[in-house]
């Protein structure tokens, strides 16, 4: 049986639930039933940190039928949550910026958030997020109800992200004013 | 040595013992042809799966898959009973998916979790654990009793959490490491690492027992998984650790060079069983039972006292464990030319009570300690598993 990445981690990890852990992706609370039946949340995760900013990931399918535009995004961890995507800059070095009036995910298609790509930003973090705790997040449309994600907190130590002001090569140690403190998380795994 | 009528060199490269079988002249399309036939009867066995899921931890009565590496982390100071609880969700969310076929949550090598092949991930706790999760541990979670055999090294010895991961395939089990470290070491710092093989995959068939390093055939006696017996000898009905056991494992040198000196007769002899097919010295097959009262015609036993098949049995049916061991065979070191030795590794409900009585015997007497040592020493709680929606661990930790 051939398997393809992606769809076997949407189709098969329905059945795998671990407290708190996947089960969290799928754990629409608070919802209207619109959110929750027509939208499906795959694996979503948030990387450790002891520092003051950090990114989710995951995979948002949008079933809804109709295209859906995020409007904005908050939890209770952090101060701001913004969407950032991923772009060429002059040189034609992938940099990271603020996407221009939020994520549209079209009808029957899928947000891909992951390191290296799309990502929700968390600016501002009150405490540290530690590997394993549960982060709730909640997501805002232009039209229509939240979305809330419970995400599970993993330490992971890739997928730099550069700024534009970074001029560095790729797999170094981003080590930016833009970052403060975030390197920290990854080298030791000591929290 | 070309003989007319035998398979040509190209036929071996290309068609191998089938293409010679066929006894017939054939060309490339022919070779071609039986390469793919060959492929077709064989399956790849890369998405075989074990279950993770159940009253029992896979990885102990699993058929042992043909690679294992074993790994010990000690605790940092910091983590308590609640960052416990998040490691061991995260852990048993890692193993949950890499032993189905599902790249790990964050799995930044997607692709090498594709193809098990029987991957098993089995966690277990040292003292420290328990005491760290508030929890009380058997009296035999601590280090074995000194023996007088043993020469043990801090380095293959002890550890807080345990981890052993086996599989048929090495690049699965090598990712499976890398996964469980990278979302371990936030809680633990890397002890040691120990990696053993047995037979691969397809040299034999499932539940043959392994050869060690000695040539001999070993573990004939193991009880039997999903017998009475098996789960007699194996798993525990006590608090926490109901439906767990517990783990010794002894890394043990076995030397080589001296055992070369050592000729056939002699070698069954150490043993009291024959190298073809490990029957007893008093028997023909494998499986037929040690006559302990057999003599020769001098009146001498016919399996010495010295024996390590009679002095390993016990006419105490609680004196038995299940063995599910590995060989190893690490680069030399110290102007060596060799470092071979047994993961030996045995699971059962109360090492007290059950390996203890056993390895005293051994300690005592047992004619293969000239050529063996144990350098590695260590014991583990290893807990029952667990459902869906739950972790390994949780019976200790909630």
């Amino acid at each position: 049986m051939q398997k393809n990445i992606k769809n076997t981690r949407i189709n098969k990890l329905m059945a795998i639930s671990v407290t708190g852990l996947a089960l969290g992706g799928f754990a629409l609370a608070g919802c209207s039933a619109t959110a929750e039946e027509e939208l499906t949340v795959t694996d979503p995760w948030v990387r450790s940190e002891a520092g003051d900013m950090t990114a989710m990931f995951g995979e948002i399918e949008n079933t809804t039928g109709s295209d859906l535009l995020i409007d904005s995004i908050e939890t209770e961890v952090a101060d701001t949550v913004e969407m950032h995507e991923m772009v060429e800059d002059d040189s034609g070095n992938m940099i990271m910026q603020e996407i221009e009036g939020g994520f549209t995910i079209p009808a029957g298609e899928t947000l891909v958030l992951e390191p290296g790509g799309d990502h929700f930003m968390f600016m501002g973090l009150h405490d540290e997020l530690l590997a394993g705790d549960t982060v709730t997040v909640t997501v805002h449309f232009d039209e229509g109800e939240p979305l809330t994600i419970e995400a599970t907190v993993k330490d992971f130590p890739g997928g730099n992200e550069p700024y534009g002001d970074e001029h560095d090569e790729h797999g170094g140690d981003h080590d930016s004013d833009e970052h403060g403190d975030d390197h920290d998380h990854d080298d030791s795994g000591d929290h | 040595m070309a003989e007319s009528g035998s398979p040509s060199r190209r036929q071996f490269l290309l068609g191998g013992a089938a293409a010679a079988t066929a006894g017939v002249a054939i060309g490339i399309g022919a070779d071609r042809a039986v390469l793919a036939a060959q492929s077709a009867a064989e399956a790849p066995h890369g998405e075989t799966v074990e279950p993770f899921f159940g009253a029992h931890q896979a990885g102990i009565a699993t058929d042992a898959q043909a690679y294992a590496t074993l790994l010990a982390f000690d605790l940092r100071e910091e983590t308590d009973k609640a960052a416990l609880r998040r490691m061991m969700s995260i852990l048993t969310d890692d193993a949950a998916r890499l032993t189905q076929g599902i790249p790990a949550l964050a799995d930044s090598e997607p692709e090498l979790a594709l193809h098990p092949a029987r991957l098993t991930i089995t966690f277990g706790f040292g003292p420290e654990f328990v005491t760290r999760a508030e929890g009380s541990a058997p009296a035999w979670l601590a280090p074995l009793p000194s023996f007088r055999i043993d020469a043990l090294q801090e380095e293959y010895s002890h550890g807080d959490f345990f981890v052993q991961v086996a599989s048929d395939d090495p690049t699965t089990a090598a990712h499976a490491v890398r996964m469980i470290v990278k979302d371990t070491r936030g809680f633990a710092a890397p002890r040691w690492q120990q990696r053993g093989f047995r037979h691969s995959h397809g040299t034999f068939k499932p539940g043959v027992t392994m050869r060690n390093l000695f040539g001999q055939v070993d573990g004939t006696g193991n009880t039997v998984p999903g017998t009475d017996d098996f789960d007699y000898v194996v798993w525990s009905n006590d608090g926490w650790l109901a439906g767990g056991t517990s783990l010794v494992l002894r890394r043990i040198r076995m030397d080589l060079d001296t055992w070369d000196h050592v000729g056939r007769s002699d070698r069954e002899l150490s043993v009291g069983r024959r190298l073809d097919n490990g029957a007893p010295l008093t028997g023909e097959e494998e499986h037929d039972a040690l006559d302990l009262s057999a003599t020769d015609a001098g009146g001498r036993p016919v399996i010495p006292p010295y024996a390590h098949a009679r002095r390993a049995r016990s006419d105490d049916p609680r004196e038995r464990i299940f063995r599910r061991g590995y060989n190893y065979d690490d680069p030399p070191e110290g102007g060596g030319d060799e470092n071979s030795g047994q993961l030996f590794m045995s699971f059962q409900a109360d090492v007290d009570a059950q390996f203890v009585p056993l390895q005293r015997r051994l300690e005592e007497l047992d004619l293969l300690n000239l050529w063996t040592t144990p350098i590695g020493s260590s014991v583990f709680a290893i807990p029952p598993g667990c459902q869906e929606g739950g972790y390994v661990g949780e019976t200790l930790l909630e």
